[in-house]
C-alpha cells in the first residue's frame, strides 16, 4: 500500500527542489527582505512612542482596515504591533502567491507537458509525484519561517522577541502552505494548468476579500479566511497560538483530499472532464487576433470582474472612511487640513496605485502569452503560414494595450459606482485611473523587448513588477528616497487629484514604451524562433 | 524549373555546427526525400527553409524568393507540417483546421470535409484529448486542404498507423499528379522508395549523397561468395572490393555495384568454381551511412 502510493517520494522531492532552487531562493530572499526591511524601517520612521501612538489615528479607519486588517494593541502601539497589524496580511498574501505558482507549475504544468507520465513509468508510487511537490512546498515554507524568524530576531527590537517572531513567521508560512495544499487540490479538479492556477488564485482572492469585508464590518466573515485566522494570533501583543492549529489542520485535510483524488483519477484527466466542442471554427476564430481572444477570453473575463469588484470594494471603503472621519473628528494629522480636497480625493491616489499594479498583471501576461506559444511549439503553425513576425507580435502587443484600458475602465467603473458622488466625482476617478495607462504601456513595451531579445528571461518582468509594487506602495508609507520610485514607470504617474496632471510624465512614459517596444520588434524579426 | 534551392547553407547553434554547407536543388513537380539518422539536421534544414531560424551563411530560396526576407510571400504558396505537432488543448480539431486554412488564405470547404472523412478524424474533439497520431492528422489535413505549390513535411508519418500511412502516401502521389512539389524528411526507407523521385542523405549536418533512387542503387554493394581454382591473390587490393572474409573454403566479399565489371574480369583469371551473389539493397546503403555516423558522432 505504502509502496504503491508513495515509493520514491523522497528522491522525487529532491528532484523538485533541485529544479526549483533558483526560484526558491529568489522568493525566500524577497519575502525575508520585505519583512526585515519593513520592521527596520519602522525604527527610523517612528523613533518615539508619541509618533507611534499618533500613527494609530491614521491607521485605524475602514480603508486601512480593508487593506491590512483590524488594528490591535493600539493602546501601546509597539513596533511589533505595527508589524503584525500592517504587514501580516500582505506578507501572507505574497506567500500565498509564491506557493500557488510553485505548486501549479510542478503539478498540472508538468502533467500537461507529459513529464508526469514519463515519471510514472518509473518505479514510483501513484501519488509520489504530487506528494513530493507538497513535501517540497512544506519544506520551502519551513525554511521561510526559519529565515524570517532569524531575520526578525537579529534586528533586536524590544517588542519583537523570539516567540513573537516565530509566531509571526509561522502564521505566514502556514498561510502559504494552506494555499500550496489548495493548489494541489484544485489541480486535481481542473483539466489544464491554467484553470487550476485560476481556481487557486480565486481561492486566494476570496480569502483576502472575506477577511477585508469581515474586518471592516467587524463580523464573522473573517473566520472563513485562512488569512483571517493568521491575524487572530494578535502576534507581538497577545501571541495567541491556537489559530495556527486551524491553519495546519485544514491544510493537512486539503492535502490529504488532493492526494486521495490524485490516486483515484487518470493522469491527464480531471474531475471535470473535457467536453466535445464545435466541428468548425466560429466567426471569431478567423486569424491571430481571434486565436488570442479565444485562448485568453476566460482569463480576461475573470480579471475584468475581479478588477470591477476591487473597484467597488475600495469605492465603498472610501465612502465608509468619509463617514468614519465625519463621525469621529480625528481628522487632524491624518490628512492635510489645508487642502480643499475631500478625504476620498486624498486617499484616491494610494488606492489607485495599488489597483493599477494589480491590473498590470493580466496586461503583462497577455503580452507574454506569445512566449508560451513559442515554448509549446505552437507558434510555428502561425508563422509558417501567411503571418509575418511583426504582425504576430503586434497582435499580442495591441491586445495587451487594449487590456490595460479594459482593466482601468473596470476598476474606475466599479469605484465610481460605489462612491458617493459628492466626495469624489466619477470624472476624477476615471482621470486618476487613466493616468496610469502610459505606465502599463511601458510594461507592455518591456515585455515586447524581452520577447525580442531575451525570450528565456521574460520572468525578469515579474521581478520588476514586484519591485514597482514595493517602490510605489511601501515607498509612500516609508518615504523611500525619490530615485527608488523613479526607477519604475508607476513612480512617475501623477497622484491626481492631490498633484495636478503634468503632461511631461505622460508623454515621457508613452515615448519610452514606444522606443523599447520598437526595439523589441526589431529583435523579434531578427532572432531564431524555437517552434 | 527549380522551385527550391539552397547553396552552402550553414547553421551554427552557438559553437555547434548543425548544418554544414547543405546544397539542395529541387525541381517543380518533384517529390524530394530527406533522410538521415537522428540529429543529422533534417528538422534544422526544414526550419531554415521555413524562415523560423536564420542561416548563419549560405542562401536558401523558394520560388526564387529568399526564405528569411520574403518569408510571408513564400508561405502563401507552401504548406508545412512540423515533426512534432502540438496544438491548443482547448480548441477542437475542426477549429484548428479552419484556423490554419484561414491563416494560409485558403477556402476549400469541400476538400476539408473530404480529407476529414478520409483520415477518419473526429473534428469535434478537443485537441487536448487527441492522440499523437490524431494531432498529426490535424496538421496533415490542414496542409493538404490548403492550396499550396510546395509541401514541406518533417517526418509526416511518425505516429500514423499503417492504414493512415497508406492514405498519406496516396495524398502525396495525388499532389504530385497535380503538379505540386513535396519535400519530406523520413526515417522510413520503404516510404522514401515508394514516394520520392530524388533523395538526399544527410549526416552530421552535411549532405553525403544525392540522386534519384536509380542513381543511389549504383552506390550499393553486391555481396559475392566466390570459390576459385587458384587462390585469388591480390583481390583485396582491387578497387571496389570491401570486407573480404574467408568462409568454408570460399571467399566472401562486397563489391561496389559500379566496379562489378572489372572485379569480375579480375577474378575470372583464377578459374571460377562457384559464384553466388546477393542482390544489392538500398537498406544496406542506408544502414552503412547510418552506422558510420555513429563512431564520428561520439
Ligand atoms: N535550438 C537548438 N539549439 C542548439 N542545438 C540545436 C538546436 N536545434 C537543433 N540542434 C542540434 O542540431 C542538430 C540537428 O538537429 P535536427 O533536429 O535538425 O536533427 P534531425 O535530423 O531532425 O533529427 P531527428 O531524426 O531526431 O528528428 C542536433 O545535433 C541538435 O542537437
Ligand atoms: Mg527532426
Amino acid at each position: 500500500m505504502y509502496q504503491s502510493l508513495f515509493a520514491q517520494t523522497g528522491n522525487l522531492s529532491w528532484f523538485v527542489i533541485k529544479r526549483n532552487k533558483l526560484r526558491f531562493l529568489i522568493w525566500l530572499l524577497a519575502l525575508t527582505a520585505l519583512t526585515a526591511g519593513t520592521a527596520a524601517s519602522f525604527l527610523g520612521l517612528y523613533p518615539s512612542e508619541a509618533e507611534r501612538q499618533a500613527l494609530t489615528t491614521a491607521m485605524v479607519n475602514p480603508a486601512t482596515t480593508a487593506m491590512v486588517g483590524r488594528g490591535y494593541g493600539l493602546d501601546n502601539y509597539t513596533f511589533g504591533a505595527m508589524l503584525g497589524h500592517q504587514m501580516l496580511a500582505m506578507t501572507a498574501l505574497t506567500a500565498g502567491i509564491m506557493n500557488i505558482l510553485f505548486v501549479s507549475r510542478n503539478t498540472r504544468g508538468d502533467e500537461e507537458d507529459g513529464k508526469t507520465e514519463t515519471l510514472l513509468a518509473l518505479p514510483i508510487g501513484r501519488t509520489s509525484s504530487l506528494t513530493s511537490v507538497i513535501a517540497s512546498a512544506l519544506l520551502l515554507n519551513v525554511v521561510l519561517v526559519l529565515a524570517m524568524t532569524g531575520a526578525l530576531v537579529m534586528l533586536d527590537i524590544e517588542s519583537i522577541n523570539l516567540e513573537g517572531a516565530l509566531l509571526y513567521s509561522a502564521a505566514i508560512g502556514l498561510c502559504g502552505f494552506f494555499f500550496a495544499a489548495g493548489t494541489a487540490f484544485s489541480a486535481q479538479l481542473a483539466q489544464g494548468a491554467k484553470t487550476a492556477t485560476g481556481l487557486a488564485f480565486g481561492l486566494l482572492m476570496a480569502a483576502y476579500t472575506l477577511r477585508a469585508v469581515g474586518d471592516v464590518n467587524e463580523n464573522a466573515l473573517s473566520w472563513f479566511s485562512p488569512i483571517g485566522w493568521a491575524q487572530r494570533t494578535e502576534v507581538f501583543v497577545s501571541n495567541i497560538w491556537w489559530p495556527l492549529w486551524l491553519l495546519a489542520g485544514s491544510s493537512f485535510l486539503i492535502a490529504v483530499a488532493a492526494l486521495y483524488i490524485n490516486a483515484a483519477r487518470d493522469t491527464g484527466a480531471g474531475l471535470f472532464s473535457a467536453s466535445k466542442g464545435r466541428k468548425e471554427a466560429g466567426f471569431l476564430l478567423q486569424g491571430t487576433g481571434g486565436l488570442i481572444w479565444r485562448l485568453q477570453r476566460t482569463g480576461i473575463f475573470f480579471w475584468t470582474v475581479a478588477m470591477f469588484l476591487l473597484g467597488i470594494t475600495y469605492g465603498s471603503v472610501l465612502t465608509d472612511t468619509e463617514a468614519f472621519f465625519e463621525s469621529t473628528n480625528v481628522i487632524q494629522g491624518v490628512v492635510s487640513q489645508t487642502s480643499d480636497l475631500t478625504l476620498s480625493e486624498q486617499f484616491l491616489p494610494v488606492l489607485m496605485s495599488v489597483m493599477a499594479l494589480i491590473g498590470t498583471i493580466p496586461v503583462v501576461m497577455a503580452a507574454l502569452k506569445i512566449k508560451t506559444e513559442e515554448k509549446k511549439d505552437r507558434m510555428q503553425h502561425i508563422l509558417g503560414r501567411s503571418v509575418s513576425r511583426i504582425g504576430q507580435l503586434a497582435h499580442y502587443a495591441v491586445f495587451s494595450i487594449a487590456l490595460s484600458i479594459v482593466m482601468m475602465l473596470a476598476t474606475a467603473g466599479g469605484m465610481a459606482l460605489a462612491m458617493d458622488q459628492e466626495s469624489l466625482s466619477g470624472s476624477t476617478v476615471f482621470a486618476s485611473a487613466f493616468l496610469y495607462l502610459p505606465a502599463f504601456w511601458v510594461m507592455t513595451g518591456l515585455a515586447v523587448l524581452l520577447i525580442g531579445f531575451f525570450p528565456k528571461y521574460t520572468f525578469v518582468i515579474w521581478l520588476y513588477l514586484g519591485y514597482s509594487y514595493i517602490a510605489v506602495y511601501f515607498g509612500r508609507i516609508f518615504q523611500f528616497p525619490d530615485w527608488v520610485g523613479e526607477l519604475t514607470p508607476f513612480g512617475w504617474v501623477a497622484s491626481y487629484p492631490v498633484e495636478e496632471i503634468k503632461p511631461m510624465p505622460v508623454i515621457g512614459l508613452a515615448l519610452v514604451s514606444l522606443v523599447i517596444g520598437a526595439a523589441g520588434f526589431f529583435g523579434f524579426i531578427r532572432r531564431d524562433t524555437n517552434g | 524549373m527549380t522551385i527550391l534551392e539552397t547553396t552552402d547553407l550553414t547553421k551554427m547553434f552557438g559553437r555547434v555546427k548543425a548544418l554544414d554547407r547543405v546544397n539542395i536543388e529541387m525541381k517543380e513537380g518533384e517529390v524530394y526525400g530527406f533522410i538521415g539518422p537522428n540529429g543529422a539536421g533534417k528538422s534544422t534544414t526544414l526550419r531554415v527553409l521555413l524562415g523560423a531560424i536564420k542561416a548563419t551563411s549560405g542562401s536558401a530560396r523558394i520560388f526564387g524568393k529568399d526564405v528569411w526576407k520574403d518569408a510571408v510571400a513564400v508561405h502563401r504558396r507552401i504548406a508545412y507540417v512540423p515533426g512534432d505537432v502540438s496544438l491548443w488543448p482547448n480548441l477542437t480539431g475542426g477549429e484548428v483546421i479552419d484556423l490554419f486554412m484561414k491563416l494560409h488564405g485558403t477556402k476549400n470547404r469541400g476538400r476539408r470535409s473530404e480529407l476529414i472523412d478520409l483520415f477518419d478524424l473526429d473534428p469535434a474533439k478537443k485537441c487536448g484529448t487527441y492522440s499523437k497520431g490524431n494531432r498529426q492528422k490535424v496538421a496533415l489535413i490542414a496542409a493538404f486542404a490548403s492550396d499550396a505549390d510546395l509541401y514541406i513535411m518533417d517526418e509526416p508519418t511518425s505516429g500514423l498507423d499503417p492504414l493512415m500511412e497508406k492514405l498519406f502516401q496516396k495524398q502525396v502521389l495525388e499532389a504530385r499528379e497535380n503538379g505540386k512539389s513535396v519535400l519530406l524528411s523520413s526515417h522510413i526507407l520503404s516510404e522514401v522508395e515508394k514516394l520520392c523521385d530524388r533523395v538526399s542523405i544527410i549526416r552530421q549536418g552535411a549532405i553525403i549523397e544525392t540522386g534519384s533512387l536509380t542513381d543511389l542503387r549504383h552506390l550499393t554493394r553486391t555481396t559475392l561468395l566466390l570459390e576459385t581454382k587458384k587462390p585469388p591473390q591480390g583481390l583485396s587490393a582491387v578497387k571496389g572490393v570491401h570486407e573480404l572474409a574467408h568462409k568454408e573454403g570460399a571467399i566472401q566479399f562486397q563489391v561496389d555495384t559500379e566496379e562489378l565489371d572489372h572485379v569480375m574480369a579480375f577474378v575470372s583469371a583464377f578459374g571460377i568454381i562457384r559464384l553466388e551473389s546477393a542482390p544489392p539493397t538500398l537498406e544496406d546503403l542506408f544502414l552503412r551511412h547510418y552506422e558510420t555516423a555513429r563512431p564520428q558522432a561520439q
